[in-house]
């Protein structure tokens, strides 16, 4: 569903992000894993055509479509409807004075979907994130922020989405509610076949949800391959370094990967 | 566990703003080492930080500063209380006159709680820099032209300029990488060991909690359900809400994290608050208000405890 072949994002004549290969296909989930500075994001928003003030060349394509070279009508297609990006911050994303029912009605609108159609598509879509369709009678602000994560998320399933763009989707968000959005994004991927890239911090996390992780540090990929490997096996310094710096629960994992002997 | 009586205690605290109690009958004290404060968003941690550091005037209880009363104190030895007592919070930008540079922030705190000298404020801000892990050459810059991460170790450092004996630490980390969180987290530790430095951290990483806390206490809606050695706490916890928070934490390999069942359920008003969101809640939690006993070595408040530890595993949440 994505694939990228020789990213670069240029400020200037610096490369703040530069990815040589990324593929992420359907009913996959890929993470891009790094510390601030490392181009994650800028990576992640390059991918939808996103990064502004900055140069951008090589080959992005979200299904069929070239990012870099298609016509602007086209890329609203593809954001609108074919990928979602889903940010860190639900919440201001979404209008406050509309209740989240009529935010998803209008947005179905807009993309021609109206009356009992909209409506199905609505509940369907609140129920693939667990949530109840109660939810849909409120504002913005009655909703926790983790319940405002997963109606973003239906949001982008009632439009269709077939890729997800996830920012730090839960990093503002307590442990048990976080559990519940990684949960739904492992059940959309696993049941309805969804590409999922995902940009995170948390190493820990990434474990738990991605199938193949790519680890960046200063704009430049260290390491890329299948997370086990990578998490069990790190082959690179640096990616040795970020999994030795998470703090560890007692009683459980006493074998650090990759940790060097202190 | 500290010999030396606590630096800093809370004696059946209530908080409230106006009318709204968030804080219920909260005791616990702080001496020499780390005492983890464990709760999610809403739970009544940072208030109760805000209380600690005298911000915030109780509703009932007391806030005691070594033996006293913290609202008792002379001006004076409030002065002494806050050199003693120093916060930091999650983000250090809050902490940081936005017009000074970092020599000029540290300096002042140098210069107002030690009187020193100019020539010697220049060195000892180098130091400060150096034991957070921060290079001098960023001594003239000013908060807008440094990283989220590099504010807050200044904001650390600020605070260990003034020698104090405790810290409040308001999720001091959760913004950082987790490299540079690791080198505060050595740091911490260092000077708990070296100069008997106590602190309260305030969290809802339970990694974080482990590796620097011996004693934690776990908030629920505004009130302690489980205090006891950290590391029985997570290893064998007492309380449904711990075990959650526990299971909850995403481990690198490990299984997916479980979700905790119902968390947009609300605080119950009667019964035990916790029980609309708890997969061992039976008939009693509904009636009655767990009081908080002794379990196997900790504090909880919970009917089931010796049940939940009896089971160790968590059954999985009810989901709808």
């Amino acid at each position: 569903m994505i694939r990228i072949r020789n990213l670069a994002v240029r400020i200037g004549d610096r490369v703040i992000a530069s990815v040589p290969e990324l593929d992420v296909a359907a009913g996959e989930c890929v993470a891009i894993v790094g510390e601030s500075g490392s181009g994650k994001t800028t990576t992640l928003l390059a991918t939808l055509g996103l990064v502004e003030g900055a140069a951008v060349s090589g080959e992005i394509c979200v299904g069929d479509v070239d990012v870099l070279t298609a016509a602007p009508a086209d890329l609203l297609r593809i954001r609108g409807s074919r990928a979602a990006l889903v940010m860190q911050s639900p919440q201001a994303a979404l209008n406050p004075t509309m209740r989240l029912g009529t935010l998803m009605r209008r947005a179905l609108a807009r993309h021609g979907v109206k009356g009992g159609e909209a409506r199905s598509r609505a509940d369907e879509a609140v129920a693939a994130v667990l949530l109840d369709p109660a939810i849909l009678r409120r504002y913005p602000h009655q909703v926790s922020g983790g319940q405002a994560q997963r109606f973003a998320i239906a949001l982008a399933l009632a439009l269709g989405a077939e890729v997800i763009l996830a920012d730090e989707p839960t990093s503002a968000l307590d442990v048990t509610v976080q559990a519940e959005v990684v949960a739904v994004l492992r059940r959309l991927r696993d049941e309805r076949g969804l590409a999922v890239l995902f940009v995170s911090h948390d190493l820990a996390l990434v474990s738990t949800i991605a199938d193949r992780v790519v680890v960046m540090k200063e704009g430049a990929v260290v390491e890329c391959g299948r997370a086990d490997a990578v998490f069990t096996r790190p082959s690179d310094a640096y990616t040795r370094e970020l999994i030795a710096a998470v703090p560890r629960l007692p009683g459980h994992s006493g074998e650090r990967p990759g940790e060097e002997e202190t | 566990m500290s010999e030396r009586p606590a630096v800093l205690g809370a004696e059946t605290v209530t908080l409230a703003y106006g009318h709204t109690a968030v804080v219920h009958d909260v005791s616990l004290s702080v001496g020499e080492g780390g005492i983890g404060l464990i709760g999610e968003s809403g739970s009544g941690k940072t208030t109760l930080a805000r209380a600690l550091l005298g911000l915030l005037r109780p509703r009932s209880g007391t806030i005691t500063y070594g033996s006293r009363d913290l609202t008792s104190l002379d001006r004076k030895e409030r002065a002494r209380f806050r050199s003693d007592v120093q916060p930091v919070f999650q983000d250090g930008s809050e902490a940081l006159d936005p017009r000074m540079t970092v020599e000029a922030s540290i300096g002042e705190a140098l210069t107002t709680h030690h009187r020193m000298a100019k020539a010697d404020r220049r060195a000892r801000v180098a130091e400060l820099l150096a034991d957070v892990g921060l290079d001098s050459a960023l001594t003239a810059r000013r908060p807008h032209q440094m990283s989220g991460g590099q504010r807050q170790r200044v904001a650390i450092a600020r605070a260990l300029a003034v020698e104090p004996r405790l810290l409040v630490l308001d999720e001091p980390t959760s913004a950082l990488d987790v490299t540079v969180q690791a080198r505060i987290l050595d740091l911490l530790e260092g000077l708990a060991a070296e100069h008997g430095l106590g602190y309260l951290l305030i969290t809802h990483n339970l990694g974080v909690v482990d590796r620097l806390c011996r004693t934690s206490h776990v908030l629920f809606a505004g009130r302690v359900v489980e205090s006891g050695p950290t590391t029985d706490l997570l290893t064998r916890p007492a309380h449904p809400y711990t075990l959650a928070l526990r299971d909850a934490v995403p481990r690198l390999g490990g299984e997916p994290p479980r979700p905790g069942g119902r968390t947009e359920a609300t605080p119950a008003e009667s019964g035990c608050p916790f029980r609309l969101r708890c997969p061992f809640a039976v008939g009693v939690c509904g009636e009655e208000a767990p009081g908080i006993r002794d379990v196997q070595g900790r504090m909880v408040a919970c009917h089931r405890a010796e049940d939940v530890l009896a089971e160790g595993e968590v059954p999985r949440a009810p989901r709808k």
